[in-house]
């Protein structure tokens, strides 16, 4: 991360370009995705049909309640033309293309500096109700096995992550992710506030990252 | 020591020699707390003649109690106090002095700390309040210096001080000495822990140490832990916390611990309106947190002073259990149905007995009466069915163990169902082939409540309510797992 750390000048929030990358150097899988600065870097996306154009700006923390995220893009035809439409609505600001991903269990998993016992990580069901249910656990890092294994079985919601009604979810995926990100966060406890993955769509044979945020201290 | 003993390679590098110091460093702090606890002579610094004066109070309950070791009084302006010889200051004391109880105002502190340090007295329990709860926070820095300095180990301040039922040592100003046990409690609040050791005698609940922990300016939870773990009296780590002083430390000191521990945590509500900006910001109260830690570092949560006594009495008295089944035994359906449905709220299971076991149990019950998981032994019960029932359910492959209970029913005979448990716990004790927890639950007012007597004074836990056994067998269940017993059989 100290590349980042290089050029951030006041900055305290992490694109989400640069969070993904650094989820990819901890082997968390991510969706693809693509920086775009002007037209031309269009041409150059070798991303498979259908992505997404979503705002990628510190400026904005709810990318949806802004119109800064546009879904389902077919063609390229159609990812100009939104492009064009995201320009107009957002001046000088970059985009991020990204590939669609197959719906999943949504989850969320979370970094938080603790100011007793340091940076911990979080896990629940995430989605739009993660807040109101406020069904999640935490654990200071670092996390063993177990721990991420407890975890998943703490929730009240545990039923979902175990086969609940034909829903499948690989346990394992989960389970790397969260001890990645533990590994994540112990090389960068000093630094990192608060990081987000949410939702990370958790499926049959894998999960991944689709919306990513950090905060360093 | 150890090290050079095992003819550790690596003595040469500068590395491992700091390595070397600092172990050997932190065996010293062990060893010192350890004397610290049960120290062979003590000095009361700012003792008075005045009772009612925490001065008095704490010489008197010192001289109280059967504490064998040797007593000091310091105070300039008195020859005796109590029948003893007072000393104008410690190095006019001859003898080496194990401890010191300072309970002078806190501005006189730094000097009486000066003055140990030169007598070489290594601990210290600084009674006097005045210091971080008031913002005096240059003062207790001071404090610290000094201990420093000296090597000296400071409990407090602002701290009752200690009680050890064990060697008959009272070294707090607080009236009260709890009976000899191996459950040690620790508070960071002095009040609560007077009202702690009253609840113990009450329930007959034996204590081993009783530890108040004041300001944590030195000794803090992880060196307590670290204590208690080599203390050989104490089986149990009973805490109350309000705010862990150094996290990551507590939760390493709680992971290596051996011993169980339970822990009332105190501000559970504490208001988190400051300004998050993540979704994992907003869900992290400093509670869900510290519930993370504690099941992280598989310590039992309990939510009162009850709650922490039925658990830790438990786990200091009962074997952990090796799995999750529970059978149990009642004289009336009413309890037995009552405790098999706490069971299931807390995923303890209540499964069917083996067929030997219904056949051990069919040749003691009326001919009518068919044998299940809760068994009843109907209302007209005697010693010897309790007897019998209990020792089947505990042999029985499929129990991990029994709860046994005795409601007040019209023709109940509870001081023979006692005398059952008291022969079943004694066998559970002595043979291991019956080392499964058994727990009593008695219901039904006074008269009951003498006859518990019985079972109090041989350390069983006895519950005068339903779900307060089950919490009891679950937290021996969650030691078994803690230990990595179950599923491994007898």
């Amino acid at each position: 991360m100290k590349h980042f750390l290089k050029n951030m000048g006041n900055r305290k929030i992490l694109k989400e370009n640069e969070v993904k990358s650094l989820l990819k150097e901890y082997n968390i899988p991510t969706t693809g995705y693509a920086l775009v600065k002007n037209e031309k870097d269009l041409k150059k996306i070798s991303l498979p049909y259908p992505l997404v154009m979503k705002i990628c700006s510190p400026k904005y923390t709810h990318k949806t309640d802004v119109g800064g995220v546009k879904l389902g893009i077919k063609s390229e035809d159609e990812l100009v033309k939104v492009y064009k439409d995201f320009q107009k609505k957002f001046a000088g600001e970059n985009f991020i293309i990204e590939t669609m991903e197959k719906p999943g269990v949504e989850a969320i998993v979370g970094l938080v500096h603790d100011p007793t016992f340091g940076l911990s990580i979080m896990f629940g069901l995430g989605g739009i109700f993660t807040e109101i249910f406020k069904d999640v656990v935490f654990r200071v890092l670092p996390i063993d096995r177990k721990d991420a294994e407890d975890m998943m079985s703490e929730i009240k919601s545990r039923k979902i992550l175990g086969g609940f009604r034909g829903i499948k979810v690989s346990r394992d995926a989960l389970i790397n992710i969260l001890l990645n990100v533990s590994n994540l966060g112990v090389d960068f406890q000093n630094s990192i506030k608060e990081m987000d993955l949410n939702p990370v769509f958790l499926r049959e044979k894998d999960a991944v990252v689709v919306d990513a945020r950090m905060i360093i201290k | 020591m150890l090290l050079l003993k095992k003819g550790n390679p690596c003595l040469k590098a500068n590395r491992d020699l700091i390595t070397i110091f600092i172990q050997s460093y932190s065996a010293y702090k062990l060893m010192s707390l350890e004397r610290f606890f049960n120290p062979k002579s003590i000095a009361v610094i700012g003792a008075s003649r005045t009772p009612g004066k925490i001065g008095y109070e704490t010489l008197k309950n010192t001289l109280v109690y059967d504490y064998k070791g040797k007593m000091y009084p310091v105070n300039p302006n008195a020859d005796e106090i109590l029948g003893q010889k007072c000393y104008p200051n410690v190095k006019a004391v001859r003898d080496k002095i194990d401890l010191a109880l300072i309970v002078v105002p806190a501005e006189m502190v730094p000097g009486i700390l000066e003055e140990c340090g030169k007598k070489k007295i290594k601990n210290a329990v600084i009674v006097s309040s005045g210091f971080i709860e008031i913002g005096e926070k240059k003062l207790a820095e001071n404090i610290l210096l000094i201990a420093k300095k000296y090597g000296i180990r400071i409990l407090g301040p602002n701290t009752m001080g200690f009680k050890n039922p064990v060697d008959g040592l009272d070294a707090s100003f607080v009236f009260g000495m709890p009976y000899k046990g191996s459950i040690s409690v620790v508070s960071q609040s002095g009040a609560l822990s007077i009202g702690v050791i009253y609840h113990a005698l009450l329930e007959k609940i034996g204590l081993s140490k009783v530890i108040g922990m004041g300001n944590k300016l030195d000794i803090d939870d992880a060196d307590i832990i670290e204590y208690l773990e080599k203390d050989p009296s104490t089986k149990v780590i009973a805490m109350y916390i309000q705010a862990a002083q150094n996290g990551k430390k507590f939760v390493s000191a709680a992971k290596k611990c051996s011993k169980p521990i339970v822990v009332i945590k105190a501000g559970k509500t504490k208001a988190g309106a400051k300004a998050v900006s993540s979704h994992t910001g907003a869900m992290a109260g400093s509670d869900k947190i510290y519930d993370g830690v504690f099941k992280q570092a598989d310590i039992i949560r309990v939510n009162d002073v009850t709650e922490l006594f039925d658990v830790s009495n438990a786990l200091a008295n009962q074997p952990p259990a090796r799995g999750n089944r529970v059978g149990i035994i009642s004289n009336g359906g009413g309890a037995g149905i009552l405790l098999a449905d706490a069971c299931s709220d807390n995923d303890l299971e209540v499964p069917y007995l083996n067929n030997y076991t219904v056949k051990k149990l069919k040749k003691i019950l009326p001919p009518l009466v068919t044998p299940g998981n809760p068994v009843d032994l109907v209302a007209d019960a005697g010693f010897h069915r309790y007897e019998m029932a209990t020792k089947a359910v505990l042999e029985d492959k499929n129990i991990d163990g029994v709860i046994v209970t005795c409601v007040h029913g019209g023709y109940a005979r509870p001081r023979e169902y006692t005398g059952a448990v008291l022969k079943m716990v004694e066998l559970q004790r002595n043979d291991p082939k019956h080392d499964k927890p058994i727990i009593s639950c008695w219901i039904g007012g006074r008269e009951i409540e003498e006859v518990t007597e019985d079972l109090k004074n041989e350390y069983i836990p006895v519950y005068q309510d339903t779900t307060r056994a089950v919490n009891a067998m679950k937290a021996l269940v969650k030691e078994g797992s803690r230990l990595g017993l179950h599923n491994k059989g007898i």
